[in-house]
């Protein structure tokens, strides 16, 4: 358990979800493999706790399992009172974490965006002044030159490493790039609450990589009303892909490009989008729900622990500071 | 694909009553009759694939992975994938290391054997885990077929049904203030002769339907029939406080709300509002939350929707799991191309198919 970024500068995704009994929601990331409890140790040592964590990639490939179950027994040596359970995005991901003795239970990342960030615009609606959105970092695993065929095309994305910009660029030329227009020639981050408004100039969201995890921007581009053109994946994010709005592709520029022009013919009413996978969303915190309370009644002895979803809506796949999650020791 | 019973041979396995195909998933509802598939002491399981092999079977006391010690025995040295489905609850105290010492006993000379439990409940799976059991989210109600659960037309004259064999643990009681009460159930499995006779003393008013149908003689219904009769009221009963009863499902596909108590085991999965109103444990509760549902009634095809919805969802995501297994085990890509041979190798209603035996599945 060690930071490679000072504490103060470090972000992470999680929340403080309840300080008595002390539970959190975090992600098993690089340099924090069990969540919160990685990044704060020392205050999870002389009480008893429960870490919810969701998987920031795919544990679907060989190997990853075995990685995450010797992390697990490290962290398990360090804070013996401590409690983990591993939010698995997909059924495979369940069966193949139970057979390594990985606690677990399937609630993919998808199901904790926050529905109250990401909404439609209000009628009448605009028309969409792109063809296609894509909300994912310039990282090449991202095959951002699967979207080479869409005639118009909106970027947003995450500060680029070096020299990702003019790569996607060269492959991009025509493609509106977000994050440098608001203030020209510099990279600006877009915060949370600015993106529906972005997403909602949009026909189609897009989702191109061949591998990650549950893929947070998929469901945002979805609670906004936007369908969804996706490549085939490892990792989760066509959990919601059922239904009339999603499209599921080969990894080829000209499908990609005919399925988003389909699926902006068809027009669909951006409340019906919302409204098909909320009540799958719906289905999953339910049962999230009903899990999680079980779990702390078994692990912690408290019973009925959590009567709504809201503690979990949002700051569970949204990273901060480490300094605004702290503060939630204190507060909640 | 083929879907085919897992069976020794050819003669025993055409002589297999046609019902048990459809009968395998549920025992506390009526359409498992006495004859239903757990209990049977000759139960093979459903060969949902024959090569690579493929199967399904309902773990039950005395048959860990759900098939009879002699077919068990025939799996020995064969690579296969055991899909286990759970007949009770391992939600209550000991049950899920009982059933973690029985399946590594049984696998022991069966290293080829993959098994996968499917769990009723997400907390089902993170028990196993706990215990190193591969295990996943697959409930049976997934299973019901929704061509034979359907709305029907014309008034109903029961406010409520209750779809549950008459063992004490599915308190019939609760149901006791309900005006209008139609029970449909399976044969007593409490060996308690008298029990017809106590909640028939209990529930004065209630329509026993299956005496009803056969003159005061007890008689079978098929699925067909059950969904005709659930038809027949306005609200579908879940009392018991365990289980996965499917027959949540087959009311929510027929169009009913439900009203439920609180439980552990699966139903719970899919109860959600506003189609479904979760009460306490009291006969006042149960019938009040009836009167709710009679008086401002839900269209029958909002709820059928909702639950085909679920269905869509919870079956493709279960597709694409096992998929991943037979990708991993057997090294086939996209082994299944859609649910039908799951649905058809168990539910549906129809002649016993062709039987396989195991050694020919294999060559």
């Amino acid at each position: 358990m060690r930071l490679d970024v000072p504490l103060a500068k470090r972000r992470a995704a999680g929340a403080i979800v309840s300080t008595d009994p002390l539970i959190t929601i975090g992600k098993h990331e690089d340099g924090l493999p069990m969540g919160l409890a990685s990044l704060f140790p020392e205050r999870f040592e002389s009480k008893p706790s429960l870490h919810f964590m969701g998987l920031d990639w795919t544990a679907e490939p060989p190997d990853e399992v075995a990685l995450i179950a010797e992390e697990l027994a490290d962290a398990r040596r360090r804070l013996p009172l401590a409690r983990f359970v591993f939010n698995v995005n997909t059924h495979y991901e369940a069966a193949l974490f139970s057979r390594a003795g990985i606690p677990n239970i399937v609630a993919n990342g998808m199901s904790f965006v926050d529905e109250r960030t990401f909404v439609p615009p209000p009628a009448p609606f605009a028309e969409r002044r792109y063809d296609a959105v894509y909300t994912a970092r310039l990282d090449p695993f991202k095959r951002h030159e699967l979207a080479a065929k869409i005639p118009t095309l909106m970027l947003v994305y995450g500060t680029p490493e070096e020299g990702e910009l003019e790569h996607v660029k060269s492959i991009l030329p025509h493609a509106y790039y977000a994050n440098h227009d608001v203030e020209p020639g510099r990279y600006q981050h877009i915060h949370h609450s600015k993106m529906s408004a972005l997403l909602n100039q949009c026909s189609v969201g897009l989702c191109l990589s061949a591998e990650e995890g549950a893929m947070r921007s998929a469901m945002e581009y979805l609670l906004c009303g936007l369908p969804v053109v996706s490549t085939e994946s490892v990792g989760g994010r066509d959990r919601y892909f059922i239904g009339p709005h999603t499209r599921v592709v080969p990894p080829d520029p000209d499908a990609v490009a005919s399925a988003v022009a389909d699926l902006k013919a068809r027009a669909f009413h951006p409340i019906a989008v919302r409204e098909y996978v909320s009540r799958l969303v719906a289905f999953d915190r339910h049962n999230f729900l009903t899990s999680a309370n079980k779990i702390i009644e078994r692990e912690l002895g408290v019973r009925d622990r959590f009567r709504s979803f809201a503690p979990f809506a949002g700051a569970a796949v949204r990273w901060r500071l480490v300094s605004e999650i702290e503060e939630e020791f204190d507060r909640r | 694909m083929r879907a085919a019973r897992f069976v020794h041979g050819f003669s025993r396995a055409r002589s297999l009553p046609a019902g048990d195909q459809r009968s395998i998933l549920n025992r506390d509802s009526q359409i498992h009759s006495d004859r239903a598939m757990p209990y049977d002491s000759d139960h093979a399981g459903t060969v949902i694939s024959a090569d690579p092999l493929v199967i399904y079977a309902m773990h039950a006391p005395g048959r860990p992975l759900g098939i009879a010690p002699a077919h068990a025995a025939a799996l020995r040295g064969r690579k296969a994938l055991l899909l286990l489905a759970l007949d009770a609850t391992i939600e209550v105290e000991g049950a899920a290391g009982e059933l973690a010492r029985d399946l590594k006993s049984a696998q022991a000379d069966l290293p080829d054997v993959n098994v996968v439990v499917l769990a009723n409940t997400p907390f089902e799976a993170y028990l196993l885990a706990d215990l190193r059991i591969s295990a996943m989210p697959g409930s049976r109600s997934i299973f019901v077929d929704e061509s034979v659960f359907k709305p029907w037309d014309g008034p109903a004259e029961f406010d409520a049904v209750y779809n549950a064999s008459l063992t004490p643990a599915n308190r019939h009681e609760l149901a006791r203030d309900v005006t209008r009460l139609a029970l449909i159930y399976d044969r007593d499995r409490s060996n308690d002769p008298n029990r017809l006779d106590e909640l028939k003393a209990k529930l004065p008013r209630a329509t026993f339907v299956n005496h009803a149908e056969g003159q005061g003689a007890y008689r079978h219904l098929s699925p067909e029939e059950c969904d005709r009769h659930i038809n027949r009221a306005r609200v579908g009963l879940c009392l018991s406080r365990t289980g996965a009863t499917v027959a949540a499902m087959e009311y929510m596909l027929a169009g009913l709300p439900i009203v439920s108590t609180p439980s552990r085991g699966g139903r719970e999965r899919y109860l959600l509002p506003p189609f479904c109103r979760l009460v306490d444990d009291n006969p006042p509760a149960v019938a009040d939350a009836v009167d709710v549902f009679v008086r401002k009634p839900v269209p029958k095809a909002v709820i059928r929707n909702h639950a085909l919805h679920m269905l869509q969802f919870e079956r493709t995501n279960f597709l694409i799991a096992i998929n991943n297994l037979a990708k991993e085990f057997f090294g086939v890509e996209t082994l299944f191309a859609s649910f039908a041979p799951f649905q058809i190798g168990l539910i549906s209603p129809r002649d016993p198919l062709p039987m396989q035996a195991p050694e020919k599945a294999a060559s």
